[in-house]
């Protein structure tokens, strides 16, 4: 097996304030890593030479000024399978900045009066979404070689020996057919198995494993057993 | 069907005669070879082919020329393996192989499922709600497992959560709560009580 590298989102700030200060310090609470970009203007981001791989965007209104809709339009731009998650700090007073942000179904308002929060719970957002694409491209990646794999054994081809990354665990899909249904014990427990890897797999150990899934060490191990 | 029963000590061996035992043998979650008469494999090609081959070995005994088919058109149409002289060596070389595909299936499906339950959740993440997304049955699956550092991962919640999300898809593939019952292995009371104690939740 081999472990998949896991790098730390990329978050771009725009701003020519102190949005940086209060994003580094929402990530020192959250205790979280990232790695912060910052430019001065929205054309820095959005021209050639501008910021690749980036998870997501914070942006103060008042720097963008007439450019916010070309930072939304790179945001979400069609060879992107996914938009970036884009927070636009703002005003309520900024009426016409507001209603062009949140008409986009990736932008996040953050009122400039209580920012520290609404940062926050942004934030997480990012951190989830992040995550998510990395786990969702090695499931992808594993069902990839598991399908090749499958074509060989059909065609009667020797298949090479294969080293998958350590894959991430999976729930039992939900049945679509009568004959699929399994019984409730079973299905239940395949859903705990997958959660406890999924645990183990995020804190290391199966004591903070056992903490953060509210039972206790020996319960853990009893059920691992 | 002496030699399949020779090679099948571990593994029930069981007579089909309709098409439809075949496709309901292929879409259950266990581990299937199907083993076809030459002279029957034209009709389940051409009736369920695909779909079939898709899922489960389909191994191909007896001479084919005989019952007036190529060996290529068979391969083509989804077969697995055609065997004209069935042997012991040759039969259980073919049966691992066609476990081996079912397995690799299963695997795959797993991780394809997955995969989408995270989409959608990233999905939701990015404010597309659930009303805007698709409804299909075969896409609609419950919540991903969770992915990161602050994902929530009380192991009592999200089993009580996933219990729910599969109590309510069989109550949907099933005709009457007594046939989900029978299928989940539990009693109807049971059954019942479950339902009763996430109606209240959500009424709460």
């Amino acid at each position: 097996m081999i472990e998949a590298k896991k790098a730390c989102p990329k978050i771009v700030i725009v701003d020519r304030g102190r949005l940086r200060e209060q994003i580094e310090s929402v990530v020192e609470i959250l205790d979280i890593e990232v790695k912060l970009l910052t430019y001065e203007t929205v054309l820095e981001v959005v021209g050639e030479a501008g910021p690749t791989e980036v998870t997501a965007v914070v942006c103060s209104a008042s720097t963008a000024g007439p450019f916010l809709r070309d930072l939304l339009t790179w945001s979400d731009r069609e060879e992107l399978v996914t938009p970036i998650l884009t927070c636009l700090v703002a005003p309520e007073s900024n009426a016409e900045a507001v209603e062009y942000g949140i008409s986009h179904q990736h932008v996040h308002w953050s009122d400039s009066s209580d920012s520290q929060s609404s940062l926050r719970e942004w934030l997480k957002s990012v951190i989830e979404v992040f995550d998510l694409r990395f786990y969702r491209e090695q499931h992808q990646s594993a069902a990839t070689q598991l399908r090749n794999l499958r074509k060989k054994a059909f065609l009667g081809d020797s298949a090479e020996s294969v080293s998958p990354i350590e894959g991430p665990p999976c729930g039992p899909p939900l049945p679509t057919h009568v004959e699929e249904i399994q019984s409730l014990r079973d299905a239940r427990n395949q859903f705990e198995r997958g959660l406890i890897r999924a645990a183990i797999r995020q804190f290391g150990s199966l004591k903070a494993a056992s903490a953060e899934l509210g039972i206790s060490y020996t319960s853990l191990w009893r059920r691992l057993k | 069907m002496d030699a399949i029963r020779d090679i099948s000590a571990e593994s029930v061996v069981i007579e089909f005669s309709e098409i439809n035992e075949i496709l309901m043998a292929a879409r259950s979650n266990r581990h299937f070879t199907v083993f076809v008469g030459a002279g029957a494999i034209s009709d389940i090609l051409t009736k369920a082919g695909t779909e079939v081959s898709n899922l489960i070995g389909l191994i191909v005994l007896g001479p084919v020329d005989e019952a007036g088919l190529s060996k290529a058109s068979i391969r083509s149409g989804g077969a697995m393996s055609i065997i004209e002289s069935p042997d012991r060596e040759s039969l259980v070389r073919v049966a691992r192989r066609a476990l081996e595909f079912r397995a690799l299936r299963a695997l795959e499906f797993c991780h394809r499922c997955e995969s989408q339950r995270l989409m959608r959740r990233e999905a939701e993440l990015l404010g597309q709600t659930p009303e805007t997304m698709t409804d299909d049955l075969l896409s609609v699956q419950p919540p991903p497992l969770p992915v990161g550092a602050i994902s929530p991962y009380r192991l009592e919640e999200a089993t009580e959560s996933f219990e729910k999300a599969y109590i309510e898809r069989v109550l949907h593939l099933c005709a009457s709560s007594r046939e989900a019952a029978s299928y989940l292995d539990v009693s109807s009371a049971t059954l019942a009580r479950k339902q009763r104690r996430d109606d209240e939740e959500e009424a709460s």
